[in-house]
């Protein structure tokens, strides 16, 4: 059993390294959510409306431990899923930022919103692997 | 009191939400179909592969019967023709046995006529 468990993690820790960057943002952004859950917010989080903090949550929240389980589980779909939650979340974020501190915080919107179009390229690359997969099958 | 602007901003991030919702949505839902098509086609498959053994097996009770019937004429045909042997030994038999009683005759007779 203890054997079993270690060559899961070690299946696990596999499919994480396949796409470390994309690990290390899904994490952080689980972090941010715990750390939300318990009223620590990023300093930037201040200055915005109430409607576009709950939106950032509840999309990281729901987004975060999509996207790492279906990259954990070979879930292609679960992945994308997540991904996009991920994308909307940092665009918001990113969004928000531009236009209500757009000399102050330029840099943090900059990369909110690469890390928002990087999810996208992921999702682009995703849905064509899941078309290969399919005509290879269908052949 | 909310103004225009962060009225316009909520308006956008709502948008944003909803599309993205959709689309996860979907995706979701395309994953569980997908899953559960998986599943079936591995039914199928097992359905399939156990109606093939099914039929192999009867095949094979088939032969398996031909066989022991073939088994059984063969050995019909030993038995009829081992009896036919006793019966032709028999006869020889009481043929020798004829043989032997006239050659005891010819001598008997043949002692009678020398002087």
């Amino acid at each position: 059993m203890w054997t079993r468990s270690r060559m899961r993690a070690r299946d696990v820790l596999d499919r994480m390294s396949v796409a470390p960057f994309q690990g290390a943002i899904g994490t952080a952004s689980l972090i941010a959510v715990v750390a939300g859950i318990f009223g620590i917010a990023p300093p930037s989080m201040t200055a915005f409306p109430l409607p576009i903090v709950v939106a950032w949550t509840i999309l990281l929240a729901g987004g975060s431990p999509l996207m790492l389980t279906g990259l954990a589980l070979l879930a292609p779909r679960v992945e994308q899923a997540g991904l996009v939650l991920l994308s909307a979340s940092y665009a918001i974020y990113g969004g928000a930022l531009l236009i209500l501190r757009p000399v102050t915080s330029v840099t943090a919107a900059a990369l909110y919103l690469l890390i928002a179009g990087a999810c996208l390229l992921r999702i682009r690359v995703l849905s064509r692997a899941l078309a290969a997969a399919a005509w290879t099958e269908n052949e | 009191m909310i103004s225009g602007f962060e009225t316009a901003l909520a308006g956008g991030a709502g948008a944003v939400i909803v599309g993205a919702v959709g689309w996860a949505g979907t995706l979701l839902l395309k994953s569980v179909q997908q899953r559960a098509s998986d599943g079936t086609r591995s039914v199928t498959d097992a359905a399939s592969a156990n109606a093939a053994l099914l039929s192999t097996v009867k095949a094979l009770q088939e032969e398996n019967a031909r066989l022991w019937a073939q088994n059984a004429a063969q050995a019909a045909k030993v038995a009829a023709m081992s009896r036919r042997v006793t019966d032709a030994e028999d006869q020889l038999r009481t043929a020798l046995g004829e043989l032997d009683a006239m050659r005891r005759e010819l001598v008997a007779m043949r002692q009678q006529a020398s002087p």
